[in-house]
């Protein structure tokens, strides 16, 4: 599917699409953390995927493929820093309107609503990161990138990369630690 | 004690497993001495363990790009192009394929149609020139003088008309006139004496001719009308008016250009006047009336073109012999040609 798309079959591009667009949407999500965003992110992501396809030379094609949707966000975010905006899901209220995405996975009604809660919360400690560190977490613990990937990926030293991870974490746990009530005893952060 | 900065980045890499020997014995000797080193440890673990817990999203939305996504920066596939059989040419491209021909087909046939035109359009037959219309109303009037032979025959003229004169006193009505004619013979004959009768008026008038003239036209139905000149012409009209009338549709073609000579040569008289016949002549003496006329000189005089019979219009135009149709045979030798050419033209390749 992979050789098809590289003589610009676009149908067998659209298969690789379909494969993994639910991902590319999820990273692109938790690092924009706005739902419509991320769609835009991740379909600009594949549009340039399939015009670099050529320049795939092997390897892990989910790796190649998000390293680009995570750049495109990425891109994305510092767009939204030169040009900040009040979007609509800013106004007051906005939080309330649709929840967080839907996970793929099937879930029982009443434990739906826990979950999207719970998930909502990490996204939102998430959006609290600043934008490196958020990319260097997203990267290492949801995309299994390796330190010396990440470094290469963002033109960074490896001990930056460990920095940066570290205080990813370290902000996520400050951050959960307030809303502790949230989660159920044994998976308190502080048990 | 609070921990640093460099005590997170510690238990941070000691959680992937990314530090260096002496650091795991430097991290996990303190884990059993510093309770808040441990219990941010197991905070960071559990963290870890959120996020990388986070489900992966339905995408909002199918992302499979379509070609107006893509505009026309399609990238060009790097083997060789796939080759597609011929299509099948739209009705537009075969018409300009064929266009020269077509042309060549059209313009052959415009010519032939034109050719054909011009040999039969009615233009092409000329009218009847105006001599041969004249010439259906046109008489032919000959005119001779007749001449009797010399001979018994001349007395006998003479003596039946003097004989008729006298026993026909008593018809004072025409006869009046024919014996002034005979007294005027008798006169004649001593006054002049050898004149011929032929000359005598007195001859002619006691007449009534019939006869034959052969003509120069002999195909030609021919009447003659033999009349004897006035009274008033006097002594020197001439003893008989020979008129041949001659159908003008009937004449050949050739008389209209030159009228020629009636070759009227010779004219028998037979006066056998009926009883009809004021001519109080004996059966006895008419049986010897036979004479000989010789019509002594001809001529034919064609009268003036009268104008077209309109009551007959059909006759006033004679199909005349067409003029050679050069442009007609050139229009279409030049469309036969044309047509080879728009044969034989091969069709432009795509």
């Amino acid at each position: 599917m992979i050789l098809a798309a590289q003589r610009g079959d676009l149908e067998s591009f659209n298969g690789l699409v379909t494969r993994y667009q639910n991902i590319a949407y999820t990273v692109a999500y938790r690092l924009l953390g706005e739902p419509f965003a991320a769609a835009d992110a991740a379909q600009d992501a594949f549009i340039s995927a399939y015009r670099k396809i050529r320049e795939y030379r092997g390897g892990s094609f989910k790796a190649w493929l998000l390293r680009i949707v995570t750049n495109t966000a990425y891109d994305q975010i510092r767009y939204d820093k030169r040009r900040p905006a009040t979007g609509i899901d800013d106004l007051p209220g906005a939080e309330y309107d649709d929840g967080p995405p839907l996970a793929s996975d099937d879930a029982l009604p009443e434990d739906v609503a826990e979950q999207r809660d719970t998930q909502q919360v990490i996204q939102d400690c998430l959006q609290t990161l600043p934008a490196d560190q958020r990319l260097t977490l997203v990267m290492f613990d949801m995309q299994d990138y390796s330190y010396q990937e990440i470094a290469e990926a963002n033109d960074v030293q490896l001990g930056t990369v460990k920095s940066r991870l570290s205080r990813a974490r370290l902000g996520m746990r400050r951050c959960l630690e307030g809303k502790r009530e949230l989660f159920d005893a044994p998976r308190r952060l502080d048990s | 004690m609070p921990l640093s900065n460099r005590d997170y980045d510690l238990l941070s890499a000691y959680l992937d497993g990314a530090v260096s020997n002496n650091e795991r014995r430097e991290i996990e000797g303190r884990l059993e001495t510093d309770a808040e080193f441990a219990s941010e440890l197991a905070a960071l673990r559990r963290t870890v363990e959120l996020v990388k817990g986070l489900p992966t999203l339905v995408a909002l939305r199918d992302l499979r790009l379509t070609p107006a996504m893509l505009g026309e920066e399609q990238p060009v596939p790097r083997t060789e192009p796939t080759r597609y059989p011929p299509l099948r040419p739209t009705f537009r491209q075969r018409v300009f394929r064929y266009a020269p021909n077509l042309a060549a087909a059209a313009a052959s046939f415009v010519l032939v149609v034109a050719g054909a035109i011009t040999l039969l359009r009615p233009s092409a037959v000329q009218p009847t020139t105006a001599p041969v219309v004249a010439l259906r109303n046109t008489e032919i009037i000959a005119t001779a003088t007749v001449e009797l032979s010399e001979g018994e025959d001349r007395d006998t003229f003479a003596d039946a008309a003097m004989e008729s004169t006298d026993e026909s006193q008593q018809e004072p009505g025409e006869m009046a006139l024919e014996r002034q004619a005979a007294d005027d013979l008798a006169e004649s004959e001593e006054a002049a004496d050898g004149a011929g009768y032929a000359e005598s008026p007195m001859i002619a008038r006691a007449v009534e001719p019939m006869g034959t003239v052969t003509a120069a036209f002999p195909d030609a139905p021919t009447s003659f009308t033999f009349a004897a000149p006035s009274a008033s012409e006097g002594a020197g009209a001439p003893a008989l008016m020979l008129t041949a009338e001659i159908p003008a549709d009937t004449l050949p073609a050739s008389a209209a250009q030159s009228p020629g000579v009636l070759d009227v040569t010779a004219v028998e008289l037979e006066p056998t006047a009926p009883a009809s016949t004021p001519l109080p002549m004996s059966t006895a003496t008419a049986a010897k009336t036979t004479a000989a006329a010789t019509i002594a000189a001809t001529t034919v005089a064609v009268a003036p073109p009268l104008q077209p019979d309109l009551r007959a219009p059909e006759l006033q135009t004679v199909a005349a012999p067409q003029q050679t149709p050069i442009a007609g045979i050139v229009l279409i030798a030049a469309g036969l040609v044309l047509g080879l050419i728009a044969l034989r033209v091969r069709p432009r390749r795509r």
